[in-house]
């Protein structure tokens, strides 16, 4: 529904200057999509942090509070090198993105990865409890799977 | 080297690569698994490297930070090396003749002589720099030099898998 919306506007995007510069060369894209592997790099490595401290098996002895203070500065530097590498992937060959199953499944995941970390993930950060209660367990595998399948969506857009 | 080039060329033709290459989920699913472990291996090297960098963690003594990453990375260094030596075999000879890889495989090993000098001379004296926020200067450099050969590898390796 939101996709069809949207077309139009992908298809104009996909026309401008930058687009057409971006996909100019097979180099271009080769170097954004090593930039968006690092970022990749930073941001899962600390969601594997994070999850594996609610899970008790990392840093049991610091708050997940401390914990996620000493992590947001890699976690911000690689979001945002892997939403603006990835933005500018996209932009080299919008339509032929926005057609994709797994593109689409890539996007939504990654909402819904976003969303959980802004509320459950905050929230336990928050309440810092003690301990490794169970609503910290689910947390960790949730937002373990939410991300990965992103991850896993994403190079699944590659082969399929 | 032509011995290594026909090491290759019979490691690429061997019917289990052969199989591998050719498999509709199992070649993606190896390359997938390759790609996303870099969290647990790089993702949690790259920790050590700014404690030793003095950038992070710096209330952490430089012993714990290790102790805690420790087990992870090497959980992920070693599927990282399965997996890798399975795509190997799938593109030996492309491989070979690939310049991303050599550069890559270059890196790996000054990446490797940067772990066994660090280990041999300023790392024996951790005791008494453990707890410094910032450790002395041949520690900041091992770290930060090993951020950079692991992020070049990344990038050589990706943009060889981009050139197959």
């Amino acid at each position: 529904m939101l996709w069809d919306l949207l077309l139009p506007v992908v298809a104009w995007w996909g026309e401008t200057p930058l687009a057409m510069w971006l996909g100019g060369t097979p180099l271009r894209v080769a170097i954004l999509l090593t930039i968006h592997l690092f970022g990749i790099t930073m941001l899962l490595g600390t969601v594997l942090m994070a999850s594996l401290r609610l899970l008790g098996w990392f840093q049991r002895q610091k708050p997940i509070a401390q914990l996620d203070r000493e992590l947001q500065p890699v976690r911000r530097i690689g979001l945002t090198l892997a939403l603006l590498a990835g933005s500018l992937v996209f932009t080299g060959g919008a339509l032929s993105y926005w057609d994709g199953s797994w593109f689409r499944l890539k996007l939504e995941l990654l909402a819904a990865a976003l969303i959980f970390h802004v509320t459950v993930y905050h929230r336990v950060v928050r309440l810092n409890r003690q301990g490794f209660p169970v609503v910290h367990r689910v947390t960790a595998v949730v937002m373990l799977l939410l991300w990965f399948s992103v991850g896993w969506a994403g190079r699944a857009i590659a082969f399929f | 080297m032509e011995w290594l080039h026909e090491l290759c060329r019979l490691l690429q033709e061997s019917p289990l690569a052969l199989a591998f290459r050719e498999s509709s989920y199992m070649y993606p699913i190896v390359e997938g698994s390759h790609v996303l472990s870099l969290a647990l291996s790089v993702g949690m090297i790259m920790w050590f490297d700014l404690r030793l960098l003095g950038v992070a963690m710096r209330k952490d003594s430089v012993s714990n930070v290790f102790e805690q990453v420790r087990p992870w990375m090497i959980l992920g260094f070693t599927l990282m090396f399965i997996t890798g030596a399975m795509l190997f075999s799938a593109h030996a000879v492309d491989a070979y003749e690939s310049t991303y890889f050599r550069v890559k495989v270059g890196l790996l090993v000054l990446g490797a002589l940067n772990v066994l000098l660090f280990h041999s001379t300023i790392d024996r004296a951790r005791s008494h720099w453990d707890t410094s926020e910032i450790p002395p200067l041949r520690a900041r450099v091992a770290g930060g030099l090993s951020l950079v050969l692991w992020f070049g590898i990344i990038a050589a390796g990706r943009i060889m898998a981009f050139n197959l």
